[in-house]
């Protein structure tokens, strides 16, 4: 009996201890970094992103290449402007970055330059429309 | 064991005092941070002490307050602060890694980063002024560069 009054007390201690904890923590409110509803595309740039990041990370260590995104996808989604589809550059620019790709994961011979070939047709591409996130896409690029 | 009984409800009741007034601050501080998760108000500065920081030095590492003017309408990727009087600070965001909500403009915020006056190009202008739906009238009589208070790399904003 008196065993279980010594668990019984601990138990209240510490649940109002951490209970504490919890309510800390509410002090500032977080919300998500992309607050706005994003286009199909921007989802997948996104997530070409950390793929690329990914990539780099497996080139450096001399690990084999893999990827997981379904690149040809850029040709489908819905952007956030629906005229960039409409531009004559789309295209032969999406097949640009699509060849070197697979170029790089299906024939991996020299993949620091083409690894670099794939971020600078990024660039291009972003040089067309949307420059704002060029200067985080530069910083993909594997420095020599 | 009633002693142990007796210490167990006083820390229980500390507990619940200490988090009624924890309640209070809550209410208090009530904000969103978007970027640096670890961002906090303290040490903010106002747009003024800004503006009088960049007319000796040629950046400054600060966290301004001011209210929002107007927002990227595509995506929140960049947004204009009212420093005081017809001042403006044009900031973008770190590695494109975090946007404002669309409707923020009016809200007030506290934007920490690298503060510097820059040129905006007339490409930019221009680009700025279809974001925002202007005429072509409008984007077309844009013909100089202007300087301008600016933060191309902000790490983090509260919004209030």
């Amino acid at each position: 009996m008196r065993f279980s009054l010594k668990i019984l007390s601990i138990c209240i201690i510490a649940s109002s201890c951490f209970s504490c904890k919890d309510t800390n923590t509410q002090n500032k409110k977080e919300v998500t970094n992309y607050p706005n509803q994003d286009s199909q595309l921007a989802l997948l740039m996104r997530e070409m992103t950390s793929e690329m990041e990914i990539i780099k990370s497996q080139i450096l260590n001399g690990e084999k290449l893999s990827s997981s995104v379904k690149i040809e996808k850029v040709y489908t989604d819905i952007p956030t402007d629906s005229y960039v589809r409409d531009n004559n550059w789309f295209i032969p620019m999406t097949d640009q970055y699509i060849f070197a790709v697979n170029d790089l994961l299906n024939n991996p011979v020299n993949t620091k330059d083409q690894y670099n070939t794939i971020v600078q047709s990024c660039i291009n591409c972003h040089n067309q429309v949307c420059q704002g996130p060029i200067k985080r896409i530069k910083k993909l690029r594997i420095k020599k | 064991m009633k002693k142990i009984l007796l210490l167990s409800s006083i820390v229980f009741s500390f507990a619940c005092t200490n988090n009624s007034e924890t309640d209070n601050t809550i209410t208090e501080l009530d904000y969103t941070i978007y970027g640096d998760s670890t961002m906090t108000p303290e040490g903010v500065i106002s747009g003024e002490k800004l503006i009088e920081l960049l007319n000796t030095q040629d950046s400054a590492m600060v966290k301004v307050e001011g209210v929002i003017s107007e927002v990227c309408s595509k995506k929140g990727c960049w947004m204009d602060v009212n420093i005081g009087g017809e001042n403006t600070l044009f900031v973008k965001f770190m590695d494109y890694g975090f946007f404002m909500p669309l409707d923020a403009e009016g809200t007030t915020a506290i934007i920490e980063g690298m503060a510097k006056i820059e040129v905006q190009t007339v490409e930019w202008l221009k680009h700025k002024e279809e974001d925002a739906g202007s005429s072509q009238e409008v984007i077309d009589a844009i013909t100089e560069p202007i300087i301008a208070y600016s933060m191309p790399e902000a790490t983090g904003v509260i919004l209030k």
